[in-house]
């Protein structure tokens, strides 16, 4: 169990993540969306303790089944029980070491002896789908699509508490990402972490997540499950989203869009900050940050 | 039987052994978009520099209004450039970073040597005229594109070549962009070979959708009848592997 609180990550005194809260349950998928300079890698950084450079946990909590994970000193409980998958899987591969032993690396640096390690290694290759064979080929040996199935080997190598997939497929062509999300489910089943699958792509969260968490500007703008969301969004940014999305079958023709862009968090407007491009907006928006109350920060849905 | 904008017949283009566009045929009418939808390394992209004429193709035909291009000397294609445009997937990359926006789209003016109304050109692509001093990187992605799409209207094309125009973009983004395609072609009457990995996206823009695959096209059809009756067997995997859809 996931419980993050009151999140807030600072960065050359911007606040780039805003008071975020959410839980994410054991075997449960949470779909963190939103555009660019929304906040969603970074929140999932902070839990992490993987924030770069100038970026602070500067507010709030997060733990993992009770255990603070925003405190420096807990390093080494965050390597073992917090798995990762990031959209570029060569970030995440020694280019110089055959993928197995990569595999068998993790697992020896907690614990187990050479012979299980590399035993584990072969299963965890096999989990992924890729033959025992492979494991003594090196990273560039491989296709794309391959070398983030040896990342989700190693993310769940430790049987995680808690796995956390940014873009995972965004790099791979859309025949392989729907293989690779099929490998990253059964991986997630199968150690039943609790997921935090962050994405740009409101189809892909769509088949995966069981809950979505929709972020704007540095801060979570609604919560709620995948249908509510998806299906029925209440914030007017969530709404917005979902219709501006091309869809096959619609048809040739505008899109119904959103005026302007989303703010930088250092330019976020007073309010929500969501105000200016907001159809439904409120004065009151325009000057009090709406509360996430019953899965929704808006004024407009609160009050209305 | 009028002569389309663009005519490519049986293109090809290799690098060494391998046949990167292998016998490629389409044609691309006014006012109409042809996209050209496929994975990475099907050709696609090499395909949009061949028809721009930014690589050389090995054999087969390019027709602009009937005149070939695919065989012309850089010097004798100069004065045909303006009439076909390329707008790329980056448009971080593909602007000049230490140029200001005005002098980014008045640059093909001053190489074709030609007057031309940059503010007027700003405001047609939804850019603030005021924006003209800034810096590419002062700009947030959807005006960068906006920026690149000015520069390829500035001699007033017949033809753009689009790639991946709206790959890089947020989704809210993405749907301006795409509409302010739309209204352009419209306005313009303006043929689109639009290249795409994004069949989503693809079905918004497309008249027509022409589906590569190691090099060849394998299905060729009006947009609906591709995304919503496909009849090769890559096509229906591309289609059934959309997320969402």
């Amino acid at each position: 169990m996931l419980e993050v609180k009151d999140l807030v990550v600072t960065a050359g005194g911007v606040r780039i993540v805003d008071g975020v809260s959410f839980e994410v349950r054991p075997g449960e998928v949470l779909g963190m969306v939103g555009e660019s300079g929304s906040g969603k890698t970074m929140t999932m950084l902070a839990v992490a303790g993987l924030l770069p450079g100038p970026a602070r946990i500067t507010g709030g909590t997060a733990a993992l089944y009770g255990t603070e994970l925003t405190e420096a000193r807990l390093e080494r409980i965050r390597g073992r029980r917090i798995g990762f998958v990031f959209q570029d899987p060569a970030t995440s591969l020694n280019p110089l070491m055959r993928v197995g032993a990569q595999i068998a690396e993790v697992l020896r640096i907690h614990g187990l002896g050479r012979t299980a390690a590399r035993r584990r290694a072969v299963e965890l290759l096999e989990q992924v789908g890729i033959g025992p064979e492979r494991a003594r080929v090196y990273p560039h040996e491989l296709s794309g699509g391959m070398r983030q199935r040896i990342v989700i080997a190693m993310a769940i190598a430790l049987r995680p508490a808690l796995l956390i997939a940014d873009e995972p497929t965004t790099a791979l062509d859309v025949t392989v990402q729907e293989q690779i999300m099929r490998v990253l489910r059964a991986a997630q089943r199968e150690t039943g972490a609790a997921t935090v699958l962050v994405s740009h792509d409101l189809g892909l969260v769509s088949e995966a997540a069981h809950r979505i968490a929709v972020m704007y500007s540095g801060r979570l703008v609604e919560t709620g499950t995948a249908d509510e969301v998806l299906g029925a969004p209440r914030h007017p940014y969530s709404a917005a989203l979902m219709r501006s999305r091309p869809r096959i079958g619609a048809g040739r023709g505008p899109l119904p869009v959103i005026p302007g862009h989303p703010p930088a968090p250092k330019s976020r407007p007073p309010g929500c900050a969501f105000h200016p491009r907001c159809p439904v907006a409120l004065a009151r928006c325009a000057q009090e940050v709406p509360p996430l109350a019953g899965g929704v920060a808006c004024w407009a849905v609160q009050d209305g | 039987m009028a002569e389309p904008l663009l005519r490519v017949t049986d293109l090809r283009k290799s690098y060494g052994e391998s046949w990167a566009v292998d016998g490629v045929t389409f044609a691309v009418d006014r006012g109409e978009t042809l996209a050209i939808v496929g994975e990475s390394g099907c050709g696609k992209s090499t395909l949009a520099r061949c028809v721009a004429r930014l690589a050389q193709p090995t054999s087969g035909s390019v027709r602009l209004d009937g005149l070939e291009l695919a065989t012309l000397s850089r010097r004798r294609l100069r004065p045909l450039r303006p009439r076909f445009q390329l707008v790329f997937q980056d448009p971080s990359t593909s602007l000049n970073p230490r140029w200001t926006v005005e002098e980014i789209v008045r640059e093909p003016l001053r190489l074709q040597g030609v007057r031309g109304d940059v503010p007027g050109l700003l405001s047609e692509v939804g850019l603030d005229p005021g924006l003209a001093g800034r810096h590419p990187h002062q700009l947030s992605g959807g005006q960068r594109q906006r920026v690149g799409i000015a520069r390829a209207l500035a001699l007033s094309p017949d033809l753009l070549v689009l790639d991946e125009p709206v790959t890089a973009l947020d989704v809210s983004v993405q749907a301006q962009i795409i509409n302010l395609l739309l209204r352009l072609q419209e306005e313009r009457g303006l043929g689109y070979l639009f290249i795409s990995h994004d069949l989503a996206v693809v079905s918004a823009v497309a008249h027509r959708i022409a589906v590569m695959h190691a090099g060849r096209l394998v299905e060729t059809g009006p947009a609906e009848q591709v995304l919503g009756r496909p009849s090769h067997d890559y096509t229906r995997a591309l289609v059934a592997a959309v997320p969402g859809a």
